[in-house]
Parts: C-alpha cells; sequence; structure tokens
C-alpha cells in the first residue's frame, strides 16, 4: 500500500494541480480587485469545451487555447457587467454562469457532433516537454522531466502574478480599488475600468485552466470535466490567503490529495465513492477552519457606484 | 510563542510527502534491480545447458522447414526492385513518419507563435491605448471587449489615437 505515496504521486499531482492553479490566480485578480468570481468553475467548463472544440476543428491544441482563454473572458466580462454596471448580487451572477455552463456546452455538443456528452477526441494534443538535463536524473526525471507545456507555464505564472499584483502600478491599483474603492476614486483611478480588467484577467486564466483539461490533460470535453474544480480553486485561494505564493500551496494540496484518491483506489478496503469524496472533503475542512481568519479585501463583493 | 499558520503547516507536510516519496521511490527502485538480479542468477543456473534436442522422429531438419530448403534461393528473383521494395517499405514508413513529425511540430510551433502573439499584442495594445482617446469616449465593457479583438482595436487607433492625458 505504501508504493502509493511513490515520486508518481507527486508528479501526478503537479498536473492536476495546473488547472487549480490557473484558475486560483485568476481568482486573485478578481477578489484583489473587489469582485467575489464564483463563476471560475463555469468558465473552466466553458473554456474546456471551446478548447476542444475549436482544436478539433482547426486540428491546432494552441488555436482551441487561444479559443478557450478568449471566451473565458468574455464570460467573465458578462459576469463583471453584470456585477459591477448593474450592480448585481456577484455570487448570484456568478451563480448563473455556473448553471449556463452545464446546460449550454451539452446543447452545443448535440448540434455540432450529435452528442451531449462528448466530443470527438482532438488529433494533436499540446507538446509534452522535456527538460534536457532534469529528465536524465533519476528521481528528479520522475518528478519535474516530463510534463504539458501548460503545467510549467502555470506554475511560472504564480512569480509573474506576484510580481504583477505586488511591485506593478498595476497591481497597485488593482488592490486600492479592492481595498478602498472610494479612495481609489479620489485618487483619479477609474474603478469600474480596473475592476473589469481584473473580472477580465481571471476569466483568461481560468478558461486556460479548463482548456488544460480538455487539451492537455484528456483529449476531448465531457460533462462535467471540471469536477468542481473552480470551486476547489477558489477555496485553495482563500486557504492562500488571496497571495499567489500560498495559493499556490494551496492548489498543490488540493492536486496531491487529487492524485492520492486515484491511486489509492482498489488498494483499500473503503468503496471508491468514499475515495472520491477525499479532495471535496478536505476543501470543507480548509474552508470551514480558515474562512474567519483569512484576510478578504475589505470592498470584496461590495458593489461600488461611481461617483458622477 | 508565535502561532504557526495552517499553510506553513500545510507547506512542511508536503515537503515530508516529498521526501517520504522519494524515500519509497528510492527503495522500491533498488528492490527491484536486487530482485532481477536474484532471478537472472537462479533462471541461469536453471538452465540445462549439456542437454540437446533431439530432432523429432519422421522429420529432417533439413527438410523440416518444408519446400523452403528446396529452394534453391538463387533461382529466385533477386533483382534490385525486390530488395528495394523491402528495404523500400521499411525507408518509405521511416519517411512517412518524418514526414509526420515534421508536420506535427510545424503544427504546433506555428500554433504558439500565433498563441503568444495573440496575448502580447494584447497586452501592448491595452498599455498603448491606456491614455488615448479610444480609451476615454468608450465605455470600460467596451474597451474590454475591443482589447479581446486588439486588432480592431489597432485599427480604430487610426481614427481614435490622440493622446488626451
Amino acid at each position: 500500500m505504501w508504493e502509493v505515496l511513490d515520486l508518481e504521486l507527486f508528479a501526478s499531482g503537479l498536473r492536476l494541480s495546473t488547472p487549480l492553479i490557473l484558475a486560483a490566480l485568476g481568482g486573485l485578480f478578481s477578489e484583489r480587485a473587489g469582485v467575489v468570481n464564483i463563476a471560475l468553475d463555469g468558465i473552466m467548463i466553458f473554456g474546456a469545451f471551446t478548447g476542444a472544440v475549436v482544436a478539433y476543428e482547426t486540428a491546432n491544441p494552441w488555436y482551441g487555447l487561444l479559443a478557450a482563454m478568449l471566451l473565458g473572458g468574455l464570460v467573465a466580462h458578462i459576469h463583471g457587467i453584470a456585477s459591477i454596471r448593474y450592480q448585481a448580487d456577484q455570487v448570484v451572477s456568478g451563480t448563473a454562469i455556473n448553471l449556463l455552463a452545464i446546460g449550454v456546452p451539452a446543447v452545443l455538443s448535440n448540434a455540432l457532433y450529435n452528442s451531449t456528452t462528448v466530443t470527438p477526441n482532438i488529433q494533436l494534443m499540446l507538446p509534452i516537454i522535456h527538460l534536457p538535463v532534469i529528465s536524465e536524473i533519476p528521481i528528479l526525471a520522475t518528478l519535474l522531466g516530463k510534463y504539458s507545456i501548460l503545467v510549467f507555464f502555470a506554475f511560472s505564472m504564480v512569480p509573474v502574478t506576484w510580481f504583477v499584483i505586488f511591485k506593478t502600478s498595476f497591481g497597485l491599483r488593482l488592490r486600492a480599488v479592492g481595498e478602498n474603492p472610494e479612495a481609489a476614486e479620489t485618487a483619479g483611478i477609474n474603478v469600474y475600468l480596473m475592476r473589469y480588467y481584473a473580472v477580465w484577467i481571471s476569466g483568461l486564466l481560468a478558461g486556460l485552466g479548463g482548456a488544460f483539461l480538455s487539451i492537455a490533460h484528456g483529449s476531448s470535453f465531457v460533462n462535467n470535466i471540471s469536477a468542481g474544480r473552480g470551486f476547489i480553486a477558489l477555496a485553495a485561494l482563500i486557504f492562500g490567503r488571496y497571495t499567489p505564493k500560498l495559493t499556490l500551496v494551496g492548489c498543490m494540496m488540493f492536486g496531491i490529495a487529487d492524485a492520492f484518491q486515484i491511486r489509492i483506489q482498489g488498494v483499500i478496503p473503503i468503496p471508491g465513492q468514499f475515495i472520491q469524496m477525499f479532495p471535496y472533503v478536505l476543501t470543507m475542512i480548509v474552508l470551514a477552519g480558515l474562512i474567519g481568519r483569512a484576510q478578504v479585501p475589505a470592498a470584496d463583493g461590495i458593489p461600488y457606484a461611481q461617483a458622477k | 510563542m508565535t502561532k504557526r499558520k495552517p499553510t506553513h503547516f500545510c507547506f512542511m507536510l508536503i515537503i515530508v510527502l516529498l521526501l517520504f516519496s522519494a524515500a519509497i521511490s528510492l527503495n522500491a527502485s533498488i528492490s527491484v534491480a536486487q530482485q532481477s538480479d536474484s532471478q537472472a542468477s537462479s533462471d541461469l543456473s536453471e538452465v540445462d545447458w549439456d542437454s540437446e534436442e533431439e530432432p523429432t522422429e519422421g522429420t529432417d531438419a533439413t527438410t523440416g522447414d518444408n519446400e523452403l530448403s528446396n529452394t534453391s534461393w538463387e533461382d529466385e528473383d533477386s533483382s534490385e526492385d525486390d530488395t528495394d521494395e523491402s528495404g523500400g517499405l521499411q525507408s518509405f514508413n521511416q519517411e512517412q513518419i518524418d514526414k509526420l513529425d515534421s508536420e506535427e511540430r510545424l503544427i504546433h510551433i506555428s500554433g504558439f507563435l500565433l498563441f503568444f502573439g495573440y496575448i502580447v499584442g494584447g497586452i501592448l495594445t491595452a498599455f498603448i491605448t491606456r491614455n488615448r482617446k479610444i480609451a476615454v469616449i468608450y465605455p470600460p465593457e467596451l474597451l474590454i471587449l475591443l482589447h479581446t479583438v486588439w486588432p480592431l482595436e489597432l485599427m480604430l487607433l487610426l481614427f481614435l489615437g490622440k493622446t488626451v492625458r
């Protein structure tokens, strides 16, 4: 039984944490600007569907990736318009997008491919990168030697996000808008525009995370492909106290838990359904234990009425 | 005494698990190597090198292959075409594989260039237009949509590109 805890577990965990990292970093931009983005899971589903369809039709996974990213941004923009311009309840708006994501891809898939549950397999998946020296060293080869290019991209986005949010003027304005939008507007910052940017970026990244599931990790879109990963990403974001580095730790923890439940099935005499619950139970424990202690941006979830 | 944060605890837990996994993986590879060595030695020791296979009754080793042993291979058409065909089939498969590999590489390179170029172009366009007339006269909702289709936005800059702030 102990062999399930070998380095392959970590390698699988890193792969499975990739969509979580991308979605969580997207959520970070949005939450830091003061807009709650519950719609991460729905955007991931839209991204996965778009990526799979475009990659199949164009026979190029990169076109699918781009289309998934742009559509994710557009879907998030709808959420932004509802939340920012019309000051709708942000949780309700996000939930509406999640509900749309359950039905729209199935309808479109049926219209295009006569199947509500699965799209055709794409011809070519995203490339697997073999790191030149590392892939020859015994332990590092298993841990770091061979991953899809999106895995490396996701992990490299963590320091980039940290730099953009904490070391650039754009990031400073973003945080100001999320902490005290009135003061930010007094200082001449366009609060609406900054929030729209943040929500749009969150959609771009979440769409990318969804595309990973259908273009890099799998080879087609299937119903419920995200399996609630958008919500887990949100939990990881809260767990990480809205900082990129700690959010990465949270995503890796959930990714490894996910990999663990896949590997442990059949090894221990517990029904598989209970084992599959493990990452979600962990999410609930994290949220129940930490949500009171997480420092939410002061104006997060509060609609802002721009002064005329 | 400072209270440790849960995230730090989880980070340490991941590190400990990583070290544990590395130890398990190393141990597994060592035991597999040892096992294969012992198996190899036991297998070789069990082989009876002195015994020879006796031909079965009624058959002749030389005629065991039936017509093949009686075939005069020199009379066969051993023209270069045949040789090229059999060798040619292998080279054709290798050529086909190389061609597919290069096509695949081309698809990845062209796709990546388009993907990367579009993203960078969008970021640069958003940066360029931040203090232009186009950013002022259009509401933020439309501006975000324009950033999504930034080639169109660049065209609009011809008319609305004046710096205003």
